[in-house]
């Protein structure tokens, strides 16, 4: 049997605007709170992987916490930079690079969306002369055909924004913390059609760090509330798949990178999609969430619509999605981002969760997406 | 004509006006647009493919806020901000492309659409260029 790894510590720098405090002090504020939450001290760790998109190396938390000569390794890989850094991690626990590790995900960015440098993904210039290099437009034109091919409508649209908002003022770490009625949703200015304002998120900052183990790391920490990570899987789009930053693609019936990650975090795991009880799904605008939800094979393509008007998908649902609010509510500090999906369902299995628990889950599955293609899923349990 | 491409890879011109130039495989006929060099699947060196000029409109959304700039660089929309409309139109050949859409509001997916050029002033005072988008048949 393979060896079983496990969370045993999780940190938090709250998200949204935090003047003054760098990404990198975020990142060590989180990390004291993960280890002050798994018992151990910084002498305890043995190796670290984590990363940022916009606020400096990961490394650099070194300089904080202690010299003590661990390989520290920079994850850099977009949207995934935290999933990828936790599946470093988890490999390097069962390779016996070490029995207790860190992972960290922070950022810090600059107002407004995301500045593109074309070269980075090998776009020529004319695609950002003409107006091209933002990712809303690609999440926009996939939901409008989305719609159109399933049936979605614009309530379900409004729905999971009214939903995450709400999630989000029952959490006291999330950005924005007030809830919006429909109507207000409904009247905020079309951004991207048929995306309105409030149903996106925008850059933002914020930290998470991990502790993690494997079963001697276990034994060292005498942990008594360990979360094992049952499946982490990171996956690269196949040809013939509609992608965001891209000039074309080929006519094919190809399986969204997300169905991909899915389908191996599932058979990594040896469960199916019917056994997870919450999950935290990339919602960098509302339509994401809902194709998500069907990608992640948590129910097919065309349901969602029942599924989130019936409130399935809310709290008290039979299948709760973006307890913490989500991106939406958090806003998207890429480096901490798909870490945060993680941290939240550590707290809702360890049945921490404040006001915003759900029933006693106990699968949670998350999922990240991010430019120009990955996508990352995770599935926890107690 | 007298006004330079956005882009001389991406632009061609015959009697009919412009088109969209895309690279096929001799051998496994992928086509890329704009073209590469090699097919990524053979390792050979791919022929220039002009791409039909008529398709169907695939999906679409609207630009409501200027985007950041650079990189965009189209003047008359930075100093004049209007709305544009984007799409993926899809091909005969099999392919969907990104492009501008003009003379529309709010399309209906699965339209006919045309290309036809579109100019983009690149720089202050400088001599528009000419990009690309299509139009509804
Ligand atoms: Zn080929």
């Amino acid at each position: 049997m393979a060896e079983r790894t496990y969370i045993v510590g999780i940190g938090i720098h709250k998200f949204g605007r935090t003047p003054g405090v760098s990404g990198i002090q975020q990142a060590s504020i989180a990390t004291a709170a993960a280890m002050e939450d798994a018992r151990i001290q910084w002498e305890q760790v043995e190796f670290a992987f984590g990363g940022s998109q916009d606020a400096g190396n990961a490394d650099t938390l070194l300089k904080f916490k202690g010299l003590s000569g661990i390989p520290f390794i920079n994850v850099a890989n977009g949207c995934a930079t935290g999933g990828s850094a936790l599946i470093s991690a988890v490999n390097a626990l069962k390779s016996g690079m070490g029995d207790i590790g860190l992972v960290t995900g922070f950022d810090k960015h600059e107002h407004g969306a995301f500045r593109v440098r074309l070269s980075d993904w090998g776009l020529p210039d004319w695609y950002g002369e003409m107006g091209f290099a933002l990712t809303t437009q690609f999440f926009a034109m996939k939901i409008n055909r989305y719609m159109h091919d399933y049936g979605i409508s614009e309530n379900a649209l409004v729905a999971v924004a009214q939903k995450a908002f709400y999630n989000g003022s029952l959490n006291p770490m999330a950005w924005r913390q007030q809830a919006f009625s429909a109507d207000e949703i409904i009247a905020s200015p079309m951004l991207n059609y048929p995306l309105r304002k409030y149903m996106f998120c925008s850059p933002s900052e914020g930290a998470i760090s991990l502790i993690v183990c494997n079963d001697a790391g276990l034994r060292k920490i005498g942990s008594r509330r360990a979360i094992q990570i049952r499946g982490c899987a990171l996956n690269s789009r196949r040809e013939g798949t509609f992608e965001v930053f891209t000039t074309c693609n080929q006519v094919a019936n190809t399986a969204p990178v997300t169905t991909d990650a899915s389908r191996a975090c599932y058979e990594a795991a040896g469960i199916g999609p019917e056994e997870v009880n919450i999950a935290q799904l990339q919602d960098t605008e509302s339509g994401a969430e809902i194709m998500h939800m069907a990608e992640t094979g948590l129910c097919e393509h065309g349901d969602q619509e029942q599924l989130i008007l019936t409130g399935k998908t809310s709290l008290t649902g039979s299948l709760p999605i973006n307890t913490d609010g989500g991106c939406l509510a958090n806003g998207e500090p890429v480096g901490a981002s798909g870490l945060r999906q993680i941290y939240e369902n550590v707290l809702q299995l360890r049945g921490e969760a404040g006001k915003r628990q759900v029933a006693t889950p106990k699968m949670a599955l998350s999922q990240v997406y991010g430019a120009p293609g990955i996508s990352c899923v995770s599935l926890l349990s107690v | 004509m007298s006004k330079d491409w956005i882009d001389d890879k991406v632009l061609g011109l015959d009697d009919e006006g412009i088109y969209l130039r895309a690279s096929q495989c001799p051998n496994c006929s992928q086509i890329c647009f704009p073209p590469e060099l090699q097919c990524n699947r053979c390792d050979l060196q791919t022929e220039l493919l002009p791409l039909s000029r008529e398709g169907v409109l695939w999906s679409w959304t609207t630009q409501a806020y200027p985007p950041k700039a650079p990189p965009f660089a189209d003047q008359q929309l930075i100093e004049n901000f209007s709305p544009f409309l984007l799409g993926f139109v899809e091909l005969p050949e099999g392919i969907r492309v990104i492009t501008r859409l003009q003379n529309v509001h709010t399309p209906e997916i699965g339209i006919p659409v045309k290309l036809t050029p579109l100019d983009i002033t690149l720089a202050p005072n400088k001599q528009a260029r000419q990009a690309f988008a299509f139009v509804p048949i």
